[in-house]
């Protein structure tokens, strides 16, 4: 067991090593420069050089990166050229706002994904069955901006139901300290949340709804009815604790999916986390802010994936006892 | 002749099938009785309706595409089991009568403990508090005969050898002592000498704990070391049923025969080291038919010895051969009313 976790760790360390040096050189190839002289023409050419010392971008690629892994070493993600901040600290701001989102998404995603796959695989090829798996395949054919971009046209451009954008509302809560903030922080998650939730959920649904089926046609499940069960109990706990062991594999993945998915979404209501961080350092060049979302976006991966790894040899005792 | 504890009159189950190519009337027309105590043998192919009998009792029919037709009739103590209330029909479920299956390995669920799975019925059907049905389940793992019961209790099923989850499903079926136990094909997934350890516990527990046992099987062998009365089913009918010696001494349907015949047996002229072992082990040629197309007439005929126009033309009913008390053994054979056509042995 122990040896597992080590070796998990090492594999995870490497990982995130990986993606931040693919990052790090991939940006940097990228053309233009933080400091763009036809943005700048106001700025003289020393000031340019001056900025460039400053920053030290005047070394060779190869040392920039020597150097940046050293202060990474040192828990030193750099500083942000265009905020004029340290990067971890525009990381730590907007992460709180991606976490609730994905939480958020992920509540949705799982709730009402389990929910339908499990109603679906019960009342199998009846009505109920078939309208809902074409409309969560519709779901989830969507692309989740376009989806994001039909919400805010419907809910928030025509019904007023939700707000357009942005975290909470800027005059009234402009932090969220108060219940009535809070309530408006909840308000405006609401429409993205949904929009990568029900994306998630849709997929969810018909992955738990092939998965239930294939476990109600097992022989202990009808064990379960000949003891005098409760079909509920039958149905949730015999039968879903056994089609919740694929579902697991679903959790790891969910997190990849939810962070490119929040960089959309994110992106479509001006919420301020990682994902609308990350695409303004992209196009502004912000080359450690990029570097840094990507280290960050990487550990929370790895961190699922090894989530879910764990969380199968708590479901599942024929692996606990493999692994142990 | 006392009153019995389970009535089967006219039973049909039948099945839809996928293609919509017709009706698989899987069992059609089954009746028979278990008294209270003794142990009835079903015996048959695969194919002939034994399970889908066995799961009827307790109404396990996946519905669609199985249901059993209005008509049938299960009378489990004075009460028709087909028209009770979910909540009636839970409480005879695993409680009154209770049910073991073929593959112990697929039979119990995976990811709870056995004790957890043992302990379930007590705590539902009894309400027992979850250290009183623990405590119970440890003494049922012990009355199965595993050993180590207070180390057990604690195990998955797949840290169990296939015999001892064979023990396990038992205690899991009498942990509420049912009047009842319907063993679909118990010993057949396990190994020769499980199978008679299984068949001596069961043997035992039914004279300890006094029930009766419904004991389903392909193998005429384990019928004759334990079963009472005998019914033999076949193409979703009862073809034969008598006391156990009775079939065995005077087999009347040439199906039964043939499965006496086609028992392999140490002594038999045709196997033995005295012929150097070139006679050849009897079987009945042809197949079972389709349960969506059964042959006119006697269902038996097209692999029939004795067949004749009669048995192409018209269906034989359960006709009374017996030799002492009247019902004790019947038949569904016209040689019952023509025995002088039962000309030469198959």
């Amino acid at each position: 067991m122990i040896a597992w976790v080590v070796r998990r760790v090492a594999a995870s360390v490497a990982i995130i090593w990986a993606v931040v040096t693919l990052t790090f050189f991939v940006i940097h190839a990228a053309r233009g420069s933080p400091f763009l002289p036809e943005q700048s023409q106001s700025v003289s050419p020393e000031t340019l050089d001056r900025l460039r010392r400053q920053f030290g971008l005047d070394r060779s690629l190869p040392e920039q990166y020597v150097l940046y892994l050293r202060n990474l070493a040192r828990g030193e993600l750099g500083e942000s050229f265009v905020l004029r901040r340290p990067v971890a600290d525009a990381l730590a701001d907007a992460m709180p706002h991606t976490f609730f989102l994905a939480l958020a998404a992920l509540l949705i995603d799982f709730t009402a994904g389990l929910a339908l796959g499990i109603y679906q695989a019960v009342r199998e090829r009846s009505v109920g069955d078939v309208v809902l798996g074409n409309v969560a395949l519709f779901v989830n054919s969507m692309p989740t901006f376009w989806l994001g971009l039909v919400l805010l046209l419907g809910f928030a451009q025509w019904l007023h139901w939700f707000p357009t954008g942005g975290p909470s509302d800027p005059v009234l809560c402009p932090r969220v300290d108060s219940l009535p903030c809070l309530l408006d922080f909840f308000w405006h998650l609401t429409l993205p949340a949904l929009t990568l939730g029900l994306v998630g959920a849709a997929g969810t649904a018909r992955f738990q709804r092939a998965a239930m089926l294939e476990v109600i046609r097992q022989e202990y499940v009808r064990t379960a009815r000949a003891k005098g069960l409760r079909e509920g109990r039958v149905l949730l706990v015999h039968a879903l604790r056994n089609a919740l062991l694929p579902f697991i594999t679903l959790v790891g993945l969910a997190f990849p999916f939810l962070l490119t998915g929040a960089v959309l979404v994110e992106t479509v209501y001006s919420w301020p986390g990682m994902g609308l961080l990350a695409v303004r350092a992209i196009l502004q060049r912000d080359y450690y802010v990029v570097t840094g979302a990507a280290l960050v976006t990487s550990a929370m991966v790895v961190l699922g994936s090894l989530m879910a790894d764990l969380l199968y040899a708590v479901a599942d005792p024929r692996i606990r006892v493999r692994g142990a | 002749m006392t009153e019995p504890l389970l009535r089967v009159r006219d039973l049909k189950t039948y099945f839809v099938t996928e293609q919509g190519s017709g009706t698989a009337r899987a069992v059609d027309g089954v009746s028979f009785d278990v008294r209270p105590g003794e142990t009835l043998g079903i015996v048959g192919e695969s194919g002939c309706g034994k399970t889908v009998t066995s799961l009827s009792i307790l109404r396990l029919i996946p519905e669609p595409p199985g249901h059993i037709r209005p008509g049938s009739f299960i009378e489990f103590e004075g009460r028709n089991i087909l028209t009770l209330e979910p909540k009636e029909l839970r409480a005879v479920r695993g409680n009154q009568i209770a049910m073991i299956f073929q593959e112990p390995m697929t039979s119990l669920n995976p990811v709870f403990t056995v004790g957890d799975q043992i302990a379930e019925a007590a705590i539902v059907h009894q309400h027992l508090s979850r250290a009183a049905a623990r405590r119970r389940a440890i003494e049922m793992l012990q009355l199965v005969g595993i050993p180590d019961p207070e180390e057990r209790v604690d195990h998955y099923p797949h840290q169990m050898s296939g015999g001892m989850r064979q023990r396990v499903m038992i205690a899991m079926a009498l942990v509420c002592h049912p009047k009842l136990l319907i063993a679909d094909e118990p010993t057949t997934a396990l190994d020769v000498t499980i199978q008679a350890q299984i068949l001596e516990l069961l043997e035992r527990l039914q004279a300890e704990l006094g029930m009766a046992v419904m004991l389903i099987t392909h193998d005429l062998g384990v019928v004759a070391g334990t079963a009472d009365r005998v019914v033999v089913m076949y193409a979703g009918q009862v073809v034969e049923q008598a006391p156990t010696v009775e079939l065995f001494a005077h087999p009347v349907h040439p199906y039964t025969e043939g499965l006496l015949a086609a028992v392999p047996r140490l002594d038999a002229p045709s196997l033995s080291l005295r012929t150097g072992g070139r006679g050849r082990l009897h079987s009945i040629p042809g197949q079972v038919p389709a349960a969506t197309a059964w042959p006119d007439g006697c269902r038996f005929h097209p692999r029939c010895p004795y067949a004749w126009d009669r048995c192409r033309a018209e269906e034989p009913p359960l006709l009374d051969a017996s030799q002492g008390d009247a019902g004790t053994h019947t038949a569904r054979c016209w040689l019952v009313t023509e025995p002088q056509r039962r000309t030469r042995r198959p």
